[in-house]
């Protein structure tokens, strides 16, 4: 979006929302024929497109309409404050004893509170073992989604710093879940954006094989804005090509044939957890969906728990 | 349902002892008001506990409309200022979770909505409350200066503000698809 154009971009802006007058017609004239209006207009378009995916769920059903003559009392601003006080207070003391709820475990500021809460959650028995790990972190994940990125380069660090001071107790596993019916049908549809998400998996698989995953992950955190924008025929040019230059000559067709009945795995087992985000984490089989990922403090707080109950 | 009836009609009946009046008024904006706090309250029972106050201080503020703008205007202004004070309240007794960004729904692209979201809570919270005002809640320049209290002006310049810096923390995604 430009600011040097002779109409100036808040008033042709204005005209594209609609909110300024145009007397004789001549912004809509020069609109018309500007090259820097019509792409501020494209801007415009995009933004507000893209705005539009955050969409929130329906109406819960208890949400009535208020009785007809209810009034509140009118408090004084002394007794609201102890009011609150008294549900803070009340609220600190019952949080322990409450039924867990996964997607709240974010929101608990008080260590002692998150540790009483964090043992409270739900698990699921995934089935691993894995020689002498006691925390198994399983993130599902999608390549070409940011969140998925933004949380794997922030839990990254704290990984590794485990991994150097209590090698081999906490283990990352990886399961695929790419956005994209071509190769995941259990996914109400391929999301925009995620056209390259099934090569994207299979070649992290292929480079994983060959000790190369990490080089192929970074590269595909380090492209992803470039490669959601493309066609499924150019993703996936870029994606073989990067492989190539990472193993050197790969029959691709035969690589990907190998990997895909672990790939196929992963999905099944998503869709028996009812994977629905991407990244899902479970940590020792407590499930971290997506609306309330953990802070990589928080993470950190958790593995060192479990590590904790694991040597009691 | 009055279909015919605009929403000051229907204000006007409620205040008159007409209780099916404002049913109808909460049906029009059960969802908009829902979706006002859902997009800026991390917790949603407490969102649906603000949309409630929102349709509580309507009811018992009812007597003292009226019609100087358009309905939807005025009854954002009421959510807004709702908002600001569950903010305040939430700053004094580090009880509540209150946040920019609240859930996203996985009718929607999770990713792309969750980029959404969190490229939103990157912006000014001034900017931010006005592009979310144009583009969630659909309101004119004219009411948005009316419902945060500044000029059209100022309206403008954070709007253009939000979308370009938008715009630039998007990079583009979806444009070259559409295109």
């Amino acid at each position: 979006m430009t600011t040097t154009h002779h109409l100036p971009a808040e008033d042709a802006m204005a005209f594209f929302d609609g909110e300024q007058t145009d007397p004789g017609g001549r912004t809509a004239a020069h609109v018309q024929s500007c090259a820097t209006c019509q792409a501020l207009a494209q801007d415009l378009n995009s933004v507000s497109a893209l705005v539009s995916e955050w969409t929130v769920e329906p109406t819960p059903d208890h949400l009535v309409a208020p009785p007809g003559h209810a009034r509140r009392i009118p408090l004084s601003r002394a007794s609201k404050l102890i009011l609150v006080a008294a549900a803070c207070a009340l609220l600190y003391i019952a949080l322990p004893f409450l039924p867990a709820t996964p997607g709240s475990v974010r929101q608990i500021e008080d260590p002692a509170v998150f540790s009483t809460h964090w043992t409270r959650q739900p698990r699921v028995d995934l089935g691993l073992q894995i020689g002498g790990a006691r925390v198994i972190v399983v993130a599902f994940m999608d390549w070409l989604c940011h969140p998925c990125k933004k949380y794997s380069l922030a839990y990254d660090p704290v990984l590794s710093r485990y991994e150097r001071d209590r090698p081999g107790q906490v283990k990352l596993i990886v399961r695929d879940w790419p956005w994209n019916q071509a190769c995941n049908p259990r996914v109400p549809k391929t999301m925009r954006g995620h056209e390259g998400s099934c090569m994207a998996a299979l070649a992290v698989r292929i480079a994983r094989d060959r000790g190369k995953a990490e080089a192929m992950i970074a590269w595909l955190f380090e492209n992803i804005e470039r490669l959601i924008l493309m066609s499924e025929e150019e993703v996936s040019a870029a994606i073989k090509q990067e492989l190539q230059r990472l193993l050197g000559r790969l029959d691709f067709d035969a690589a990907a044939a190998a990997v895909r009945p672990a790939f196929n795995q992963d999905l099944a087992e998503g869709a028996t957890l009812a994977i629905n985000a991407t990244p899902t984490f479970f940590i020792n089989g407590v499930r971290i969906p997506m609306d309330g990922q953990l802070t990589p403090e928080y993470f950190d707080r958790a593995i060192a728990l479990e590590l904790k109950s694991a040597t009691r | 349902m009055r279909t015919g009836q605009t929403d000051d009609d229907l204000m006007a009946a409620f205040r008159a002892g007409d209780r099916r009046a404002f049913d109808e008024l909460f049906e029009r904006y059960r969802q908009p008001v829902w979706a006002f706090f859902r997009r800026r309250v991390v917790d949603p029972s407490r969102a649906e506990e603000l949309a409630q106050d929102v349709f509580v201080a309507l009811l018992n503020a009812a007597h003292r409309y009226e019609p100087r703008g358009a309905f939807r205007s005025y009854l954002f202004g009421v959510a807004f200022r709702t908002m600001g004070a569950a903010r305040r309240e939430a700053r004094n007794h580090e009880a509540l979770a209150v946040d920019a960004g609240g859930q996203t729904t996985s009718t929607s692209d999770p990713a792309a909505a969750l980029w959404v979201r969190d490229a939103l809570a990157a912006l000014d919270e001034p900017d931010r409350e006005v592009l979310m005002l144009r583009e969630y809640e659909q309101l004119s320049y004219d009411e948005i200066a009316v419902v945060i209290n500044v000029s059209v002006n100022t309206v403008r310049m954070r709007l253009f503000r939000a979308r370009a810096a938008l715009k630039a923390a998007l990079d583009g995604r979806g444009q070259k698809r559409r295109a």
